[in-house]
């Protein structure tokens, strides 16, 4: 069974670790912690990962080799400002573009959705079709289109 | 935000190349759809198939009654001869002389017994239709009605 | 250069920054550099990949420096590229954790945790070590918010307002979860 001390619980100990408590109650706590052996282990366990952590990354940090660091990063940005692809969608990153690109995408999504039905109104200004040449064995020819549509109609008197 | 955005440009550029693309692959075929349709004044009688068009016909003619007496869906090649067989020996030959994504260039010609009887060429809007009448029949008027779409 | 480095004002170097002045970036990278490799590492526990996600850093730096706004102070925002960069690197820390957990076993943690320094003896430097392992590996396994508050807490040394700041969250919800980090840590290093 884990002892808990009565007074003050883990996360009051990790502020006071932190040095997140006020001057008046850091120095109340630092007190208790020198007559409670519970409180004082759990400080000494708080640093303890803190030190493992910091060490620990601090040796590997050691062996990085960060004197190629600023001329790889410029190289980098040389090679991405070179490629031509990158250029012409940086060209068109800026957010101006993007919200014009968004709503022209959505108006072509719509349209290419809704085409049979808001295409096809547009495309009947004009007749449905335009006779070339009428030929045959035939009386009359009469060629006419409707009002509403414009739909083309031939009309031919067989001889 | 950012990455939304970007992903809605793509889809744009997609929607703009493929807007190309489907004019650019169009042309090497065409749907024709013909409709066969005995115009009469009989009994008031709108084939339900028929309803769009005989609307538009009832504008120009008197005709009470519009039947469907024939219906052929053909997927034809440029200069791919389509027939349609019509009542009284008649035949209607359809041929896609020209295709782009705007229009349609149809020869048609109508026989009967087999000669020609007659024979147009047209430039049809794609997606749109045309209708040639005349020939009589039981009492009224045969016309056909022949509507392309570019594949 | 060391004395470049500490002289320039802030000011001065990002307006030299957004100039495009080489100079001035080869001294951002030197001014910075460490720091935003300790961040990458506490973030990943991966020297290559902190190396490359430092890298990306100063790319993005250079990219954006047009855009930057002087308010969040130079090494905050490098900070907040650097945490979301690590973040976006998460995928590949998942896969890599996966195999990096062939550790030291089996432990008796609580005789590891009880290790008294008596020494340079063998036997304590040993289990120092494989608390120091058991440790990093736990910190491997934290979840990223409760790591990055970790990290950020006890590499960088910031107060719970800053850490509350940087990731837009409540002075409350930072102190819980070191708690929770620190509860999670020692947990693991016991039975």
């Amino acid at each position: 069974m884990k002892k808990a001390c009565k007074i003050y619980d883990e996360k009051t100990i990790g502020k006071f670790v932190d040095n997140e408590l006020s001057s008046e109650k850091s120095k109340t706590i630092s007190e208790h912690i020198e007559t409670c052996p519970i409180c004082d282990s759990i400080t000494a366990k708080y640093n303890h990962l803190s030190n493992i952590f910091v060490q620990s990354t601090s040796k590997q940090l050691d062996k990085i080799d960060t004197d190629l660091l600023g001329q790889n990063v410029l190289e980098q940005i040389k090679r991405e400002e070179n490629n031509f692809f990158k250029k012409v969608f940086d060209y068109f990153s800026p957010k101006l573009y993007l919200k014009i690109a968004s709503i022209v995408a959505i108006m072509i999504i719509s349209l290419t959705y809704f085409q049979e039905r808001l295409i096809r109104p547009l495309d009947i200004i004009g007749p449905s079709a335009i006779v070339n040449s009428v030929d045959g064995n035939v009386s009359s020819v009469m060629i006419f289109e409707t009002k509403k549509s414009k739909h083309t109609i031939i009309w031919f008197s067989e001889a | 935000m950012g990455r939304f955005l970007n992903t809605i440009f793509i889809l744009f550029v997609v929607c703009w190349i493929c807007s190309f693309t489907n004019k650019a692959i169009a042309g090497n075929a065409v749907k024709t759809d013909v409709r066969i349709i005995h115009a009469s004044q009989g009994q008031n009688h709108i084939d339900p198939k028929l309803s769009d068009l005989a609307e538009e016909l009832s504008t120009v003619f008197k005709y009470t009654s519009y039947r469907l007496i024939k219906e052929k869906n053909m997927g034809l090649n440029e200069n791919q001869k389509g027939v349609v067989k019509l009542p009284d020996e008649r035949s209607l030959v359809v041929i896609p002389t020209r295709i782009n994504g705007e229009n349609i260039k149809y020869q048609i010609n109508i026989f009967k017994s087999g000669n020609q009887v007659f024979s147009t060429q047209i430039l049809l809007k794609n997606k749109r239709s045309i209708t040639i009448g005349g020939p009589k029949f039981k009492n009224g008027y045969l016309l056909f009605n022949i509507s392309g779409k570019t594949l | 250069m060391a004395s470049n480095i500490d002289n320039i004002e802030e000011n001065d170097l990002v307006s030299r920054l957004k100039q495009g002045q080489e100079w001035a970036f080869n001294i951002l990278v030197n001014k910075y550099q460490n720091m935003l490799l300790k961040i990458a590492y506490g973030i990943t526990l991966d020297r290559e990949e902190s190396l490359e996600i430092v890298q990306d850093v100063f790319v993005s730096v250079h990219k954006n420096i047009k855009n930057f706004r002087q308010d969040a102070g130079l090494s905050g925002w490098l900070r907040k590229i650097t945490i979301n960069t690590c973040l976006n690197w998460k995928r590949k820390w998942e896969r890599r954790f996966r195999w990096s957990h062939q550790s030291i076993e089996p432990k008796d943690e609580n005789k590891l945790l009880r290790a008294k320094k008596d020494g340079n003896n063998p036997e304590t430097l040993y289990r120092e070590k494989q608390i120091e392992l058991l440790v990093m590996e736990n910190i491997g396994k934290l979840p990223e918010k409760i790591r990055v508050v970790f990290v950020l807490n006890t590499l960088e040394g910031l107060s719970y307002d800053e850490i509350a700041q940087h990731m837009n969250i409540k002075r409350g919800t930072v102190s819980s979860r070191l708690h929770h980090a620190r509860k999670i840590l020692l947990e693991s290093i016991k039975d």
